[in-house]
């Protein structure tokens, strides 16, 4: 569960500051799937650093199963990081020089997970997003959106609590876009991974459980899937 | 991270920009190859002086004087003194002009002689020798000296004696073999060469002589010089070593008492007489360094100067040291010089991997670990040049070695440079370290890289 409480963030100082989130506070049951919609310089981003640890709050907590990580220190917090959370971006950033079993070794490696027990780990997330074939393939001979499969083997490999995808499909065709729509859903379910799906596509949006339009770095609505329990909170 | 997991990651990182990597490489290969020729070149010249000194110096023995010049390693001491009676005008070659030093006395020999911890003695004899020949030759020149069995001097015919030559023979030095038209080394063995001695001015003549020009005359009578030729059996035909330390050639060789007859007659009538500039004391165990410090120390008590085997050994060695470390100097700024290669080439790569730092901390690598992914990749750096420019220092060493000990000619089996594997992988390491501290900076940048912002995209 991530329970996001009066948050608010503001860049710069007295005369420049400028607040790009602005008392947000909703809940995220576990295992759901949630998109945060809005248009381009919303807030969406900033929004999703803070929910994954990426960046501080300038007020309010974010209590991930039971714990406020806004009150942990770097160490702590990056450890956090490194054991729930993966991150797709929609730019992918896969290391073009290397091959892909090294792109989905690093977060096993920064995990410190045992040389031992990587190599059969790696091969299974690379099985799952289907790129089995291509693994001693050095990343930069891959297509757009063989690239961004890598990025979900990479991001699903230590299995994480939560997912956060940055515009995942932004980059892509829409047929290609669909496929990696269809795997992050896919792991939703399996994992039971809580998906955090940043977006201005209204079809990915509707496919999630949750819905988080915001503007101007305020939540203007939440909507919740019919068959989904509803979370609590929402826009003031 | 892991460390190993990070070393593995620098490597990689370094293959995927070899031809920069390499060449980053090279700088640090030209200073480890001028070290490693550096260092080879003194444990050659180390090695070479340690044999010079083991086939010149008997290692129990001290240098003992009343000077205390026999102490000094440095310049001498030229400046004015107050007078002294038992001092000596000692000139120096090359018009260094002369200084005066004290010297030992027969009755410091005796003394000396006398001590407990003392084995035997032997002054300097300093012979004034005109000139050798033998029955229908011609004169040649030469230098004569005493016996000295710490030198071992190898020989074409017959054997170096192990304590003194029998008296009235004499070790010949080869040169003289053909200088005097013996067949062969061996046939000169047993036979007889002459040597001629001088006596200095007496002072009645010299005054007679001084008197008749101070008063116009032509002197009347010139004063000439007592001459006194010796029979001496040869014994012996000597060659020079290849670790003999004498440049000027081999002395004639011969027995103590000789030598100390030949000096007193060369020196009577003058201040010289009985007197040297400083005596060899062999020490009872001397060789052991603590024996001949302890004896050093008795005789100082009583006023003598000692140079002992084990400080003249300290003196040279000081001196390749210093030789060295001029060379090293060199290699040294070299290697500063290829610092600022390693800096700028780690900037360059932190720049150039933004992004990839941005999303190794966004995945929760912790800023320690990304500095020493490029502190580690620096080290590569390092090592990479350390290994390449020890290897060509080797490679080359190794080839030219022969020519350099024909040039020089240091003797077969003297090589000018040894490599000593810990040598040269201890400046690898430290080579890899200096590597690190360079990549230190440009690390320190990529371990406080945002990574939101390394991240961002529009
Ligand atoms: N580091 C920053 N300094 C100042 N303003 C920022 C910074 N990061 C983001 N912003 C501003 O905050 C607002 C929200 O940005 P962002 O979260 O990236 O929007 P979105 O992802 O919805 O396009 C934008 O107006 C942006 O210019
Ligand atoms: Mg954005």
């Amino acid at each position: 569960m991530i329970e996001i409480q009066n948050i608010t963030k503001t860049y710069g100082k007295k005369a420049n500051a400028f607040t790009a989130l602005d008392d947000v506070s909703f809940t995220v049951p576990s295992g759901a799937s949630v998109a945060i919609v809005g248009k381009s310089g919303s807030g969406k981003s900033t929004l999703m650093h803070i929910m994954s640890g990426l960046d501080k709050p300038s007020s309010g907590s974010i209590v991930v199963d039971n714990q406020d990580i806004s009150q942990l220190k770097s160490k702590a917090l990056d450890r956090f990081r490194a054991e729930k959370i993966g991150f797709i971006f929609q730019a992918f950033f896969v290391q073009a020089n290397e091959t892909c079993m090294q792109n989905v070794s690093l977060p096993l490696e920064i995990a410190r997970v045992a040389r031992g027990s990587r190599k059969k780990r790696i091969a299974e997330a690379l099985n799952q997003v289907e790129l089995s074939e291509k693994a001693t393939t050095k990343a930069r001979n891959l297509s757009g959106g063989q690239k961004q499969r890598l990025a979900i083997a990479r991001a699903i490999v230590n299995k994480p609590s939560i997912i956060f995808a940055d515009e995942p499909t932004g980059n892509l065709d829409s047929a290609t876009g669909e496929k990696v729509e269809k795997l992050l859903f896919e792991f939703n379910k399996q994992l039971g991974s809580t998906l955090v799906v940043v977006t201005h596509d209204a079809d990915l949006a509707k496919k999630c459980d949750m819905q988080i339009h915001i503007k101007d770095g305020s939540i203007t609505r939440i909507e919740t899937a019919k068959k989904n329990v509803p979370a609590k909170g929402g826009a003031k | 991270m892991r460390m190993l997991d990070i070393i593995t990651r620098a490597g990689r990182s370094l293959k995927n920009a070899k031809a920069r990597t390499l060449l980053t490489s090279l700088a640090i290969a030209v200073g480890a190859f001028t070290l490693t020729i550096t260092l080879a070149a003194g444990n050659g010249i180390r090695e070479y002086t340690d044999r010079l000194i083991a086939n010149n110096f008997d290692p129990a023995e001290s240098i003992v004087g009343r000077d205390k010049e026999v102490e000094n390693t440095g310049a001498p001491d030229t400046s004015p003194k107050e007078y002294d009676s038992s001092v000596a005008n000692v000139s120096f070659g090359g018009g260094g002009g002369s200084m005066q030093v004290k010297q030992v006395t027969d009755k410091d020999i005796k003394e000396l002689k006398s001590l407990s911890y003392v084995e035997s003695v032997r002054p300097n004899y300093e012979i004034a020798a005109r000139y050798i020949t033998r029955t229908g030759q011609k004169k040649y020149t030469l230098s004569l000296q005493a016996y000295n069995p710490g030198q071992k001097p190898e020989t074409e015919a017959g054997s170096a004696p192990t304590t003194d030559v029998v008296k009235g023979t004499v070790l010949l030095p080869k040169e003289y073999v053909k200088l005097l038209k013996f067949d062969s080394a061996k046939d000169a063995i047993g036979k007889t060469v002459k040597v001629t001695i001088e006596r200095p001015f007496t002072e009645e003549t010299l005054k007679e002589f001084v008197a008749q020009s101070m008063m116009g005359q032509a002197p009347t009578t010139q004063p000439t010089q007592e001459t006194k030729t010796i029979s001496l059996k040869v014994a012996a035909v000597t060659k020079k070593g290849a670790a003999a330390l004498s440049p000027a050639g081999l002395p004639l060789l011969l027995n103590a008492k000789d030598a100390k007859s030949m000096y007193d007659y060369t020196t009577k009538g003058t201040n010289q007489y009985g007197k040297y500039l400083y005596a060899s004391v062999r020490i009872k165990g001397g060789e052991n360094d603590t024996t001949a410090a302890a004896a050093k120390k008795k005789l100082k008590k009583l006023d003598y100067y000692v140079m002992t085997s084990q400080e003249l050994q300290q003196t040279i060695g000081q001196f390749v040291d210093v030789l060295q470390i001029l060379v090293g100097v060199f290699g040294v700024i070299t290697v500063i010089a290829s610092v600022f290669g390693i800096i700028n080439t780690m900037y360059i790569s932190v720049l150039e991997r933004t992004r990839e730092i941005g999303l190794m901390k966004a995945l929760g690598m912790r800023g320690r670990s990304v500095a020493w992914l490029f502190r580690l990749e620096a080290a590569w750096i390092g090592m990479i040049g350390g290994v390449l420019g020890a290897l060509g220092a080797f490679v080359l060493g190794v080839s030219l070695n022969p020519w350099i000990t024909k040039t020089l000619s240091l003797g077969k089996g003297n090589d000018l440079l040894i490599f000593d594997l810990a040598q040269i992988v201890g400046l690898i390491v430290i080579l890899t370290v200096v590597a690190i501290v360079a990549g230190w900076l440009p690390a320190r940048k990529a371990a406080k890289l945002d990574p939101i912002e390394a991240l961002r995209t529009e």
